[in-house]
């Protein structure tokens, strides 16, 4: 039985709208004090995705105009040959920087930005699942790059490219603080993009309009759905190369420094494993932004949406296959570059199945000429451009000539800027109107992107030649006579032009940009819910869906939707609520409490931002207040904010449709965020794992543990193991005996997990240490060590919410209903006992089975 | 460095049947790219301006499939077998003619190259800097390392880059057809200066090779000339021999580039300066004003002209 | 009310997954060979390293071409190639269409071992 079959059920289509107008007095007013936006100073503690994603996008903004005047101080010394303007010092810096930022600081957090913005409307949702760690995510972000970005002013910024290859940035080669810079400020901003990435996946499982099945959602949603899982599996891998080095930096552990073991490859294979997903990570959005807008613009919907949505999910699997791409030119047999190669071409074939469904839409209707418009058409240009020499570099031969050239620079800037920067000022242009309720100047638009469009054609296109004539890439000076300098005087006046279109753009921004949910309504036509009437509350009431553009298919949707006729027109519980729907029916479930405006998570984050800062300048005991400071306000963040408890029985959202306000164990969606954060940290142990196989590949098996070394008996890692499973033993037990409502048994239980778990860990730390293995000898006792100091990590998070999960029971915020903080920490649990078993496994049976000991 | 030929480090340039072989491989990519890149123009045109009837036509799944699917598929399949082959052909030594190919060692440091021909002596090798000489129509196999960070070896008119990473041997095949200087340069950033970490490859004919090789055999010679006699006891004196090393002296430093036949080659400094007595003078006396950050400390405050004259001439002198 | 789970969508991308286990396999097993036994050994008369790739990409393909089939079967519309907005219509034709993608892939990543020596 179908839904839409039935007449009685409250989602189909010929049911009658669920709630009935007009609707009771002082349901509105409540629901608008509910949602009310913090006014004056206390603005900063807002959470509201709407103003949040505003700030976010404006943000990101800035960082892209402070990485984009460094290329024009690149451009400048570029200008001629043998220039002094700039000395190689501050050149280094400023291509590093440049790259770093555009992005770690630019593009990711855009995307993110426009996610938090929109996401929510886009799925009829009231909120992002969980408003205050979107916000965290903004602040950490905000304050991490403007701290970035200064340190080009006091000649501290990273200096060793944006990928920082060791061994250049190891200590020997760059003693400063630089690339401990980028380090901790890159390190920890990834962080931030991880915890949006982790709201995206939870909005959109969980937070969809009622028969907003999977097919029906708009693709700007899938198109966030494999960004953020994207982001899930690829920033694990060099946050992992991040740590790593960071460990040889400060503590001399060789895991790139080949005299002890080390590789640089290991670093490179990391980083790659990541950066060459980046770029889609980066393009995929951008992609999804083109989908919706060509539609609006042409009246019609897109064409081929199944092969579409197909080709982003196939996209975001494909490139994790290439990151050896950017590694043709290290040596790695012919054979293996192939594969990479192999996996290259079969990515192209998604985007032109993109492009093609793109040029059939534009086919199906008349195309308006707008402002997104004329981006849009700026992108294909140019992309198409960009895409055609990917498959170029993809080429090994090709690219063995054209590697870290100018003409890899001029591929990769027609791809981001034209994949991404167009799209992004095309979602500008559109989506504007949808904040501040008026279009943009059509006139300065077009200004900006004649500009733009001439400027960088002019920037890079020369870019390609001088690469041809034999320009490598991140060089401050050239000689003359090669022929290089018509090229590079091209490009620098084309970067003077650019810039000229991105003022024009901040121009139009500012004189015709103002917040305020004046209520523009369906300004172009479009047909998804993000252009339904907004208050700070999203839509009023929660609509069923019943197509992929339900404003086209019902033209009286924005008015009934206003009336409150839809689903869950007020507030149950006097509280911020969002409607929770199954994962690919969406057949509502439960309404969630979701945060409200506070101060802890804002504290947290500047604790953490100083915490990273100050650590960089080895300021230690400062790290540690600003640490202190931060985990205090994350600990109120999480017991005031977090799994508030059913705070009321059962309550009728319309149409008969009764859902309880509070859910825990699979259903809740902490419990899937906690499972989203279970991924990225199998991630990051997979990256810990391939470290041990790589470094015992390039060492030989005789060489693993290096000849001197010997590994404690069995026993030890024997006994660590049983304590670990013990302890998963006892959480089980305090599983049973919280069902039946014995909540101290469970509180003891679970402190008693908690020491059999950490005396596991003791035991394998001791028998290593026993054994004489040190971290700083060779790169096997390295690695030992690094998984002994992830267990470690993994260990104390365990403490902290053993202690957490006592201190709630005691407290009374733990019971057999109220339990989600326990589910989420069980699930937690269960994978640090399964990431201990290998860890253990992987120090002392690899080398045993594979290698010399 | 004023060179007049523009032609010395281009790609689409090839001295031989390597870089050949890219070259033609890249002309077709871009004729292809900019006919492919036109077809999708026309497309979007047409789409845009098109007819009722044909842009019905456009848009269709089916034109998806057939624009987005099937001619992707069938032209980049034929192009992986075809670039395959060509992947072979340019990473393995063609094995044409009797002879083995000649092997050439170049080690990378910050930020200069080190050339050795091993076996070109009995007690190792032929060491030189900064040039790479070799003989017209014959295979030559690159071997390259680094001594302190990742570089990258480019000759773009004899073949493709190919990294120097401590720890690790790679290779590279090239050849030159025809006789004559070609450039190469560093092409993976290794720090302060890798702008100026160039070098030059001279291809000459096996008979010339042959003539240059046994030149390199002989050690530095002895000098009666006064005016050379106070330039060698200046670079003693200045302590040059710490780092640098010449065969038939007494200096046998490790750090520097090997100066046995400093004045024979084409360039100072990695490709940055022409080589001559003035050259050589202004680079000793200035080494960090011309590349700053480089290993070779400024000595224009330790020897005054006369010295610096004469240390410059008798380095000239050693061809 | 029915409430489908998460599997309809861990369906849809198993391909994908089966292209990623070929993928990852391939390469660690000839990288592994290459340096711990080199490109000499043979297995029943074939070159090692080829014939443990291709072994590998037909398994990989029977696994694809299942998947691809199972799904299609359970397509109640049958092979029209339009993709149904309900459920499981979406993800069963996702499932076909990204079994199409996945197959081409693992081929084209075969393909060089044909090709080029295995370990140079």
């Amino acid at each position: 039985m179908s839904p839409q079959e039935d007449r009685h059920d409250p989602l189909s289509p010929s049911a009658p709208l669920p709630n009935p107008a007009p609707r009771p007095p002082g349901e509105l007013e409540e629901l608008e004090r509910v949602w009310v936006r913090p006014k004056g100073w206390r603005m900063l503690s807002m959470v509201n995705n709407n103003w949040i994603g505003t700030i976010y996008i404006g943000m990101s903004l800035l960082i892209f105009v402070l990485a984009g005047s460094l290329a024009l101080l690149m451009r400048a010394q570029l200008i001629v040959p043998n220039n002094d303007l700039i000395g190689y010092d501050l050149y280094n810096q400023l291509f590093t920087t440049h790259g770093t930022m555009m992005m770690f600081l630019f593009a990711v957090p855009v995307v993110e930005a426009f996610a938090v913005y929109l996401l929510p409307a886009l799925l009829g949702a009231r909120d992002l699942p969980f408003p205050r760690l979107g916000a965290f995510a903004f602040w950490a972000y905000a304050v991490g790059s403007l701290a970035f970005f200064s340190s080009i002013f006091f000649g501290i910024a990273p200096d060793g490219g944006w990928f920082i290859y060791p061994p250049l940035t190891s200590t020997r080669y760059s003693p400063g603080v630089n690339i401990d810079m980028w380090l901790l400020g890159i390190g920890f901003i990834e962080i931030s993009a991880i915890a949006g990435a982790i709201e995206i996946i939870v909005g959109v499982f969980r937070t969809r309009a009622p028969g907003m099945t999977l097919a029906r959602m708009p693709v700007l949603v899938w198109a966030f759905l494999v960004f953020a899982v994207m982001i899930v599996f690829a920033f694990p891998a060099v946050i992992w190369a991040t740590i790593l080095l960071e460990l040889e930096r400060a503590f001399d552990w060789p895991f790139y420094i080949v005299d002890r073991g080390g590789d640089p490859l290991l670093w490179q294979h990391l980083f790659w494993f990541f950066g060459h997903p980046e770029v889609y990570i980066i393009f995929l959005p951008a992609a999804g932004m083109v989908s919706m807008i060509i539609p609006t613009m042409v009246g019609k919907p897109l064409v081929g949406y199944g092969l579409v949505v197909v080709a982003l999910v196939a996209t975001g699997f494909l490139s994790f296959g290439l990151w050896v791409h950017h590694m043709y030119a290290t040596g790695i047999p012919n054979l293996s570059l192939a594969f990479f190669s192999g996996a290259s071409f079969a990515v192209s074939v998604p985007t032109g199945i993109q492009v093609f469904a793109w040029i059939a839409t534009i086919a199906t209707g008349k195309m308006r000429l707008e402002v997104p418009m004329l981006f849009i058409l700026g992108f294909l240009f140019i992309f198409v451009l960009g895409g055609l020499t990917g498959v170029m570099v993809a080429i090994v031969p090709f690219d063995w000539q054209v590697h870290d050239t100018y003409f890899i620079v001029a591929h990769l800037h027609y791809v981001l800027i034209g994949g991404m920067v167009f799209p992004v000022f095309a979602g500008i242009y559109y989506w504007a109107p949808n904040a501040s309720g008026k279009k943009m100047s059509h006139r300065l638009g077009c200004w900006a992107f004649w500009l733009l469009f001439i400027g960088i054609n002019l920037t890079f296109f020369p870019m390609h030649i001088s690469g041809l004539i034999g320009m490598p890439r991140r060089v401050y000076t050239y000689p003359e006579g090669m022929g290089l300098e018509l090229w590079n005087l091209l490009s620098t006046i084309g970067a003077v032009v650019a810039a000229a279109g991105v003022a024009v753009v901040l121009f139009d921004l500012a004189r015709n940009f103002r917040m305020g949910m004046s209520g523009g309504g369906n300004i172009w036509g479009a047909g998804t819910l993000e252009w339904l009437p907004q208050g700070n509350y999203a839509a009023r009431s929660i609509p069923r869906i019943h197509s992929r553009e339900p404003l086209w298919d019902d033209p009286d949707l924005a008015d009934k939707v206003k009336e409150g006729r839809y689903f869950l027109p007020g507030s149950l519980t006097g509280r911020r609520e969002t409607l929770v729907t199954s994962p690919t029916h969406a057949i509502p479930q439960f309404v969630a409490v979701i945060g409200s405006p506070g101060w802890a998570h804002l504290i947290a984050a500047l604790g953490t931002a100083g915490f990273f800062l100050s650590l960089t300048f080895k300021l230690v005991w400062v790290a540690g207040a600003f640490g202190v400071v931060g985990f205090i306000a994350m600990l109120r963040w999480v017991w005031t904010g977090t799994d508030v408890g059913p705070l009321r029985p059962p309550a009728d959202i319309g149409g008969g449709l009764r859902l309880p306000v509070y859910a825990s164990g699979r259903d809740s969606l902490g419990w899937w965020a906690m499972l989203t954060l279970v991924l990225v940290d199998s991630a990051a142990f997979a990256s810990l794992i391939f470290t041990h196989a790589f470094l015992w590949l390039v060492n030989g098996p005789a060489g693993w543990p290096p000849p001197g070394t010997s590994l404690p008996g069995l026993a030890w890692p024997l006994g660590a193991g049983l304590l670990v499973l013990a302890g998963a033993g006892l959480i089980w037990l305090s599983d049973r005996v919280l069902r039946q409502g014995r909540r101290r048994a469970m509180a003891l239980l679970v402190l008693a997990a908690l020491v059999v778990h950490l005396g596991g860990l003791v035991v394998d730390f001791g028998a290593i240490w026993a054994a004489g293995i040190r971290p700083t000898w060779h790169a096997f006792g390295a690695s030992v060590f690094a998984n002994l100091f992830w267990q470690g990590f993994h260990g104390a998070v365990l403490l902290i919410m053993a202690i957490y999960l006592a201190a709630r029971s005691f407290a009374g915020r733990l019971d057999p209903v109220w339990r989600a903080s326990f589910d989420n920490v069980r699930l937690f649990w269960s994978y640090c006992v399964v990431q201990a078993l290998v860890g253990l496994a992987l120090t002392h049976l690899f080398p045993r089975l594979a290698g010399g000991a | 460095m004023n060179l007049d030929s523009a032609n010395l480090q281009a790609v689409l340039s090839p001295a031989g049947p390597y870089a050949q072989s890219i070259a033609e491989l890249s002309w077709v990519l871009f004729v292809g790219g900019t006919v492919i890149f036109l077809i999708v123009g026309v497309f979007l045109a047409l789409a845009s301006f098109g007819g009722p009837a044909l842009r019905a036509h456009l848009g269709s799944r089916r034109f998806i499939l057939a624009g987005g699917v099937a001619f992707p598929v069938v032209v980049l399949s034929a192009l992986l077998v075809w670039t395959l082959g060509i992947n072979r052909a340019v990473s393995l030594p063609l094995g044409l003619g009797s002879e083995p190919p000649l092997r050439i060692q170049m080690i990378g440091y910050q930020f200069w190259w080190e050339v050795r021909y091993p076996g070109t002596m009995p007690d190792g090798g032929v060491v030189t800097a900064n040039e790479v000489r070799i003989p017209v129509g014959r295979d030559v196999v690159l071997e390259v390392t680094s001594a302190d960070v990742i570089h990258s070896v480019w000759i773009p008119a004899l073949n493709g880059k190919i990294d120097m990473i401590p720890g690790r041997w790679n290779t590279r095949p090239i050849r030159a057809d025809r006789p004559g200087v070609l450039r190469g340069q560093c092409a993976e950033f290794c720090g302060a200066q890798h702008a100026l970490m160039a070098f030059y490859v001279v291809a000459e004919t096996p008979p010339a090779f042959e003539a240059w090789l046994n030149r390199q055999r002989l050690p530095a010679p002895p000098t009666a000339d006064p005016v050379m006699a106070m330039g060698r006891a200046a670079f003693g004196a200045a302590g040059c021999g710490g780092c640098h090393k010449i065969r038939g002296t007494e200096w046998n430093g490790q750090i520097g580039p090997d100066l046995t036949h400093v004045g024979g080659r084409l360039s100072l400094a990695a490709g940055v300066l022409d080589n001559h007595r003035g050259t050589l003078a202004g680079w000793i006396a200035g080494a960090q004003d011309i590349k700053p950050g480089n290993r070779m400390p400024s000595f224009a405050t330790a020897l005054d002209g006369p010295e610096l004259r004469a240390m410059a001439a008798w380095l000239e002198s050693l061809k | 009310m029915k409430v489908a789970g998460f599997s309809p969508v861990l369906g849809a991308v198993s391909a994908m997954l089966v292209w990623a286990a070929h993928f990852l396999v391939i390469y660690t097993v000839q990288a592994t060979l290459c340096v711990r036994i080199g490109s000499g050994h043979e297995v029943l008369g074939l070159p090692l390293i080829p014939a443990t790739v291709l072994g590998l990409t037909a398994a990989a393909l029977v696994v694809v071409v299942i998947i691809g089939l199972r799904a299609r079967n359970r397509l109640v519309s049958g092979m029209s190639g339009q993709e149904g907005e309900d459920e499981p219509q979406f993800t069963l034709w996702m499932t076909m269409a990204i079994a199409l993608v996945s197959a081409l892939a693992i081929v084209w990543e075969a393909v060089p071992v044909l090709i080029l020596p295995p370990c140079a």
